[in-house]
This record gives C-alpha cells, structure tokens and sequence, in this order.
C-alpha cells in the first residue's frame, strides 16, 4: 500500500469521522460527567492549597506581631458578601439602553467587586484565582473595551463550570450570570451563540437547584 | 483590540462572519484531536477569543489556516496544562459520535497523542506541509515527520481493513 493511497483512503475516513461531530448539541452547566476520582484529584488539589494558605497565613502572622496587624483581619468566606442580584435587577435583563446598561455593569461591579474584578482586570486577584493560577475564573478579553464599544467577551463555559465547583457557591455564578447578561447587550451577536447557550445552562441549572 | 479599530463597526461584522464561517468547521477539527467535543467547543471558543485579540488579521493571512493553528495549539497546550495542574478536571470523553461513525478509526486515532493527531489533521485534511505543521506546534520538520511516520504506522492497519 502506497503512502498516496494511504493518505487518499485515511482523509477520506478523517473526513467522514469529522462529519459525525455533533456540534450544535447544547452543552450542560454542570455535567454529571465529573468523575469521581477527577472529584478526588480537586479536592485533594484545593486541600493541599488549603493547608498551604493556612502555613503562610500563620508565618506571616508569627513575623508580624504589632498590635495593629495582630487585629483580627478575617476575610469573609467566598460568596458571603454576594447580594442576590435578583433584588436588584431582573434576569434575563431586558434590552436597554446603552446609557442603562452601562449603569447596570457599574452597579453591579459595586455590588460584586470581586467579578469586577474577573472582568476588569483578566481575572487577576481574585480568590479563586489564587487558589489554582492557572485556572482563570472567566475567559474574558478586552472587556474594559465595552466603554469604547468595541466589546469582545469570550466567556469559556469551562471555566465557568469550573468557577462553580471551586467556590461551591451558587451566588457567585448567579451573580456571574447577571454581569455577563448585561455584557451581552454590547456583543456581536454571532459571536455569542454559545454564550447565549451558557447563559440558558446557568439559568436552567440555578432553578433546578432551586426546586431541589 | 481597543485602541487599534478605526472602523469598529465593520471589524465587527468582519469577525463575526469569520466565526459563522469557520466555527463548526473548527469544533469538528478539534474533536478530532482532543477526542471531546465538550472540549473542542471551548477550545474554540478560546481561539475566537485569540482572533479578537488578533482581529483585523493581517491581510496575507489566511483566516481558515490562522484559526486552525492557533486552535491546535490550544489544543495541545490545554492537556499540558492540565496535566500541570493535577487537580484540574479532565473530562472523559463521550465519543458515541465516533464510535457510531467509524470506531476502528477512532480507536485507532485514540493510541496516538494529541501533538500527533493534530499533525495528521493538519496535513491530511487541511492540507499543512510538514514545514508548516512544525512552525505552527514550534517543533522541527523532521519531529513532524517522525510523528506522521509513526501515526502512519499505527494506522496502517487499520487503513488495509477499508474496503474498496
């Protein structure tokens, strides 16, 4: 067998095989495809931060002894300090203004400083971030551009889902959802299918814990 | 991507007709080689976040070729960094797509690594040289040449069971 028959016969099949794709099948927030010993692997992953934290914390406590710095400096717990959002505006948002919409973001970014800080800052310094760096809360270009209305905010569903298992918090990811539904309005639209699609996961999943 | 449009509005429009062009086209390559098209959906979506950084792409080149490199790379970078981070999920694939289609081609698309499987992607159905697939992955001519000659191999028989 020659090597152009090969190559002719392999892209044929390649190229059925690629054909069978499904790729407009709509993707699951939270998948029941999380297996059991990958579960293990991040708890095991954010106990070994955990821990690690906790040495730091207290090395630094130990070479820090003023009475000002030894006032207690207990941070909240993540998602503590989240407000539901729904007392403040409704979800899905309705179409407004580009004036509204912008006060909506800035409102919301008051209420939630550390999404804020997701978008405006390509998810640096926030605590999820800190626990795994390399696993970006949100996948978000360029979103300071949504003053000079040229948005693009790629939202990786992924990291999302993942977001969600880290913190265990379901006001965080329901505050996610009400920041990027406001983003939405500046977004081309073609570009956004599969973010319309994560959005309609989150909602879907929010109420099924809901009715849990 | 914010001080660089002129013309915001067409960019735009420009982007948006690139992702409606070649977005399914580039899950369905991805799948291929990372085996997951859960997977593959937010690697391209990765790689469209690229574009936009990148968007107006310069006028020589190619947006199918661009996006296709990128993607793969993405690709083989995201295994890396999982593996990286152990605690970081790898989702099992469900492949019941392929297995329905043709599961000796999966199966044996399945013992080969992803650097080899996105080389034998973007030679045989998109069309790379070899010297192209080394510049896009960073790695020699002749490494690509030896992963194809070894795909090539495991594969063989495989493609001898094609009927005629």
């Amino acid at each position: 067998m020659s090597d152009a028959l090969d190559d002719r016969a392999l892209r044929d099949r390649l190229a059925r095989l690629t054909e069978a794709v499904p790729v407009s099948t709509r993707v699951p927030l939270v998948g029941a495809t999380v297996r059991p010993r990958f579960r293990a692997r991040i708890d095991l992953g954010l106990a070994t931060l955990g821990v690690l934290i906790v040495v730091v914390v207290l090395a630094i406590g130990a070479t820090s002894q003023s009475p000002a710095s030894s006032a207690p400096t207990e941070k909240p717990s993540p998602g503590s300090t989240f407000v539901p959002l729904a007392s403040i505006l409704t979800w899905p948002l309705p179409k407004q203004s580009e004036a509204g919409a912008k006060a909506s973001i800035a409102r919301m970014f008051a209420v939630h400083p550390r999404i804020a800080n997701a978008f405006l800052n390509g998810s640096a310094n926030i605590p999820l971030v800190e626990l795994a760096p390399d696993a970006r809360c949100f996948s978000i270009r360029d979103v300071r551009t949504y003053e000079a209305q040229a948005p693009y905010c790629l939202v990786s569903f992924q990291a999302l889902r993942q977001a969600y298992r880290m913190s265990g918090d379901p006001g965080f990811i329901t505050a996610a959802a009400d920041v990027l539904g406001a983003m939405r309005q500046y977004l081309p639209t073609a570009l956004f299918l599969r973010f319309e699609r994560d959005l309609q996961g989150l909602s879907d999943f929010l109420e099924s814990q809901t009715r849990l | 991507l914010a001080n660089g449009y002129v013309d915001e509005g067409v960019a735009s429009a420009a982007l948006a007709q690139a992702f409606e062009r070649h977005r399914d086209w580039l899950v369905r390559r991805l799948a291929l080689i990372v085996g997951d098209v859960e997977e593959a959906n937010d690697l391209a979506q990765e790689t469209f976040a690229r574009a936009a950084e990148h968007w107006p792409l310069p006028a020589d080149r190619d947006e199918a070729r661009w996006l296709a490199t990128v993607g793969a790379r993405l690709a083989i970078d995201e295994r890396r960094r999982r593996r990286r981070w152990g605690f970081l999920p790898i989702r099992e694939a469900d492949a019941t797509w392929a297995l329905a289609a043709d599961p000796d081609l999966w199966a044996a698309l399945g013992k080969l690594d992803r650097r080899t499987r996105a080389a034998l992607v973007m030679t045989v159905l998109d069309g790379f040289t070899q010297d192209e697939v080394g510049t896009a992955l960073g790695v020699p001519r002749g490494t690509v040449a030896s992963w194809l000659a070894r795909a090539r191999k495991s594969l063989r028989s495989t493609l001898r069971d094609e009927p005629a």
